[in-house]
């Protein structure tokens, strides 16, 4: 057993190491799509979220505040596997309630781009997460393991007829997403807790100004604000069992994203869309490396 | 409790401490980690004619300025007419200091539309492409 687990690393091992030249993250065809700090988005990449961070809206419990990590790494062009992590902080809504704080659940995932349209800037995905109930801070994090099976869309405009030339910068990603609890109750008496299922979906439209000067018109536009990307992105949560089933919980994160040769960088706004949400703004920040492009001796090798 | 008597529930941490150390520690990853930097997708910075001008003489050449080194064998520049007729001297090369520079000789074209695709493969191997439009009108016009 033992030395089928050593064989089965080894192979994963050398086809790692095989190098490939194709395209990498967020590319496809002339299009760019830089990460987005809200949406997952559809393109498995060699990428690393150095750190992110959001600071929720105030909700009915309280207020969370997280920072996080992310990893994702390509097997093949098309398949990628990711971990991430996050440590989290809550402050409760209730008077005489402490404020707490600890580590959250990692959350494993793998991506598989399962159609590519360069001609029309377009990207179909398949994906599943597992956030693994139970490991992170009994404080903060939930004790059900979660399994997500996903489906994320990208689209650039850039197949627009010329008439419409203005708007062909920009992009539009989404990704939909049934978040099950591995069992539907956990712990007992007066601890017991009902776990629900939820649907995660969203869209995020983003403009893209380097698209604009390279393949549309060059307005003469300079640093820093020839690698903007102005976004907004809503994003929705809909419990689909439980007493709060259909109580939909929606955001709209208005932003903007730099992504240079090497980083990436993004700020939003969480802004509550209805009265289940929360009542004030929200915020989130990113620093995002494109690994492959860092180190690509390390990490551009697909089979 | 943890091995000392301690109640961890009550163990806080400041927001705001974690967020100013984990920027601080991003920040030196991010410093160390670019010295070793070497090559990455070759995206352009500018172009002549630029990207969607009209112009009102024939240029002598399309030239494309990148971010990035490339390589000469499979990096390459066309130009089509309006009516899908490749009219460059199919002359594509990488010049520059640095290998940055992807330009293609052109004849003496008259005026309407012209179409631009490029193709640059970095150093690294990744591959980017693109294609834009210039047009060449009469002065005057």
């Amino acid at each position: 057993m033992k030395q089928c687990f050593l064989m089965l690393l080894s192979v994963l091992f050398s086809l790692l190491m095989v190098a490939a030249n194709t395209h990498a993250h967020g590319v496809i065809g002339k299009r760019f799509i830089p990460s987005t700090l809200t949406l997952e988005d559809p393109f498995p990449s060699d990428e690393m979220d150095l750190f992110t961070f959001s600071r929720a809206p105030k909700d009915k419990e309280g207020r969370e505040t997280s920072f996080g990590f992310e990893f994702a790494k390509r097997l093949t062009p098309d398949l990628a596997l990711g971990v991430g992590w996050e440590y989290i902080f809550f402050d409760p809504r209730e008077a005489g309630e402490r404020r707490t704080s600890g580590a959250g659940n990692p959350e494993f995932s793998v991506k598989y781009a399962f159609l590519r349209s360069i001609a029309h800037e377009a990207i179909l995905s398949a994906g599943l997460e597992v956030e693994a109930g139970g490991v992170g801070s009994k404080r903060v994090a939930e004790r059900v393991t979660t399994i997500s099976p996903a489906f994320y869309f990208g689209k650039g405009l850039g197949d627009l007829p010329d008439s419409l030339n203005v708007l062909k910068p920009f992009s539009i990603t989404g990704s939909f997403s049934v978040n099950n609890p591995a069992n539907r109750f956990t712990g007992s008496g007066d601890d017991k807790e009902r776990n629900v299922t939820n649907l995660s979906y969203g869209v995020a439209l983003l403009y893209s100004l380097p698209y604009l000067q390279s393949a549309v018109k060059d307005v003469g536009l300079e640093a820093p604000l020839d690698r903007m990307f102005p976004v907004v992105e809503f994003n929705f949560e809909t419990p689909v069992s439980g007493p709060e089933k259909r109580r939909t919980t929606a955001f709209a994160n208005p932003g903007l994203i730099w992504a240079g040769k090497y980083v990436e960088l993004g700020v939003e706004a969480q802004v509550p869309m209805n009265n289940f949400s929360g009542k004030n703004v929200g915020v989130k920040g990113l620093i995002h490396l494109f690994i492959d492009d860092i180190w690509p001796n390390i990490f551009t090798w697909t089979p | 409790m943890d091995a000392l008597g301690r109640d961890r529930a009550d163990f806080e941490v400041n927001p705001l401490r974690v967020f100013h150390s984990i920027v601080l520690l991003a920040s030196i990853i991010t410093i160390v980690a670019f010295p070793a930097v070497t090559e990455g997708h070759a995206f352009p910075v500018r172009s002549e004619p630029r990207v969607g001008w009209t112009i009102g003489a024939s240029p002598q050449k399309v030239t494309i300025w990148f971010d990035g080194e490339l390589e000469p064998a499979f990096s390459s520049i066309v130009v089509y007419n309006s009516t899908k007729q490749q009219v460059d001297k199919r002359n594509s090369r990488v010049t520059g200091s640095d290998n940055s520079v992807l330009e293609v000789d052109l004849p003496a074209l008259g005026t309407g539309i012209y179409h631009v695709y490029w193709k640059a493969l970095s150093k690294d191997t990744h591959v980017t492409e693109g294609d834009f439009t210039f047009t060449i009108a009469a002065k005057g016009q």
